[in-house]
């Protein structure tokens, strides 16, 4: 329902385009904003604007960051010859929450999708095989979605560094820890045997 | 399987309907147009979560209703009871709940209670386009193998995106760009030919048995995979179609690229039914091809039960019309034992002699249904 108060149903509207905000919670968290005090409203406009302004992306991975190089690239601690190439910065944060992986990363934004209009040549992938190319890397682990478009941007990574002295991988596709076998989908369970490991 | 009740909420014409079925033979008569074969479309949609003659969902919302609901309770082959719940709205989309529990992936249900369809568009399969022939082959085998129907998934959203390339401003890479998606083809492809060729395979082995009886002829009949442009043959393991599919992509990129769309693959594969060495479709009677339909079906039935252990239920639409009494005791005689059997008539008084104590009469009319 709208009131007809135009800057509402504008705030409103703005808030529905965010992802996983449907039309009643952008009302709601325009409801609440609009009944704050305290300068809540203030310190948030300040915020959205102070992260677009400080922020851009690492001019070495693609990642965010608020210098030329971002913390984990900058980080001297971390094996430099590895990286781990993503298709957005959310799966960065998926990787780092799990504490495991210890190279740096490459974020290509996207995936190859003819039907969405992205060729290789939108993607971050000729910057990738430049990095590989300036020497140092020895190994680079795809680590992308497995929908037909993330196993075909593999696909094509995997090609164009073929002849190029570094190991490349990939992360395994294997049933989910925790999930019970005869849940588990045939595809799943199919390449999970196929893919097994000796121990 | 064993359907032991229905109920359907704001689906076609139906505000509410409640059915009890048989375990044998359950004839669902009444005159045109009050609903039998919805309950036949119903009955499929808990099978396969689709319309078998309705292009999309919102075709079979009664009108001006929010969503319309599905829900069967069925005993498996080790007599457990089971139930499946189609839900669909506008606004919502479509849910699939297996014993009340929702499903993630439509392909978890698929198969459970599985389902063979007679009906008059029948005919398509052998008068029709190669599209009918590969739909025959695609339902019967998704229904069965779970990772082919997950194949068929991805194979088609690569055949999608493969055109797609193929039809945007060639690119000066054009051919990395093509093999990101023919290599994926080629791994689904295989997987798809596969399972198509090994059921033409049990075709092949049981057909002539099963039309000769029917038809009360000595026939020889076959069925042949026609691989479109790639060389294929039953001999052949998984590395030689993928192989066989691999040379030919790369042999035709070329012309793939000039009529910019996908030429090769089982997309473009058909069948050819044959009657000593001649195509069904030009060479045999109107007969002739009723008692072949007849008996693709009950060999589709026969290799659900082979490959599954379960009964499929059998659907028949309306395919008594022009049959006297004599034929379709035969006929009921040869289909009854492939399963619990749903038959669709305008004229119940038809089968007034036939099976008398194994069948129940349910009459639809509008609204309504009575035993």
């Amino acid at each position: 329902m709208s009131l007809n108060i135009p800057s509402l149903d504008e705030l409103v509207k703005q808030l529905a385009r965010l992802p996983g905000i449907g039309r009643k919670t952008a009302q709601r968290l325009a409801i609440f904003i609009l009944k704050s005090n305290d300068g809540y409203a203030d310190e948030l406009v300040d915020a959205v604007i102070h992260v677009k302004e400080n922020t851009r992306l690492c001019k070495q991975c693609f990642n965010i960051s608020e210098h030329e190089l971002c913390s984990i690239c900058a980080d001297g601690r971390r094996d430099s010859s590895k990286i781990c190439v993503v298709e957005d910065i959310v799966d960065v944060m998926a990787i780092e929450g799990s504490r495991e992986y210890n190279g740096i990363y490459h974020i290509l934004g996207g995936v190859i999708s003819p039907l969405a209009g992205v060729s290789p040549g939108d993607l971050k992938i000729a910057e990738l095989l430049d990095r590989v190319d300036g020497g140092g890397t020895k190994e680079v682990l795809l680590a992308l979605n497995m929908s037909t478009e993330g196993e075909a941007t593999m696909i094509y990574i995997s090609n164009m560094l073929k002849n190029k002295p570094v190991e490349i991988t990939r992360i395994a596709h294997g049933v989910p820890m925790g999930s019970h076998l005869e849940f588990v989908d045939q595809m799943t369970i199919g390449r999970a045997i196929a893919s097994r490991q000796k121990i | 399987m064993l359907l032991k009740n229905l109920s359907i909420e704001n689906f076609r014409i139906f505000d509410l309907l409640k059915l009890q079925f048989h375990p044998e033979i359950n004839i669902i008569y009444g005159l045109n147009g009050q609903g039998k074969t919805t309950i036949l479309e119903a009955i499929y949609y808990l099978s396969l979560t689709k319309s078998f003659r309705a292009k999309n969902d919102t075709i079979s919302l009664k009108n001006e209703s929010e969503f319309f609901n599905i829900f069967g309770e069925f005993e498996d082959q080790e007599r457990r009871e089971q139930s499946t719940r189609i839900y669909f709205s506008k606004n919502e989309g479509k849910h699939a709940f297996f014993n009340k529990t929702k499903v993630k992936l439509f392909s978890e249900i698929i198969g459970n209670l599985p389902v063979i369809l007679l009906s008059l568009d029948d005919i398509e399969l052998t008068s029709g386009f190669p599209t009918s022939r590969r739909k025959f082959l695609d339902v019967l085998l998704s229904q069965l193998y779970p990772g082919y129907l997950q194949s068929l998934q991805r194979y088609k959203k690569c055949i999608l995106q493969k055109n797609k390339l193929l039809n945007s401003d060639a690119d000066k890479n054009l051919y990395e760009n093509l093999s990101v998606w023919n290599n994926q083809i080629v791994e689904y492809g295989t997987l798809i030919i596969l399972h198509r060729l090994k059921f033409v395979e049990f075709l092949n082995k049981n057909i002539c048995t099963v039309y000769n009886k029917i038809s009360g002829k000595t026939e020889n009949i076959s069925i042949k995979y026609n691989a479109h442009l790639y060389s294929l043959n039953f001999m052949m393991d998984k590395a030689g179609i993928e192989n066989g599919l691999k040379e030919c992509l790369f042999n035709y990129r070329d012309t793939e690229i000039k009529r910019q769309t996908s030429m090769i693959g089982p997309h473009r594969d058909d069948l050819d039914f044959l009657k000593d060495e001649y195509s069904f479709k030009t060479h045999a009677s109107q007969g002739e091809n009723k008692s072949f339909l007849l008996s693709l079906k009950i060999l589709e039935s026969n290799y659900i039960k082979e490959i599954s252990d379960k009964k499929p239920l059998v659907l028949l639409d309306d395919i008594f019309g022009e049959l006297d009494n004599s034929r379709i005791e035969n006929l009921l005689t040869l289909i009854r034992n492939q399963g619990q059997t749903f038959i669709t008539t305008t004229h119940n008084n038809k089968f007034d002699q036939i099976v008398n104590d194994s069948k129940s009469l349910i009459h639809i009319s509008g609204s309504g249904a009575k035993n």
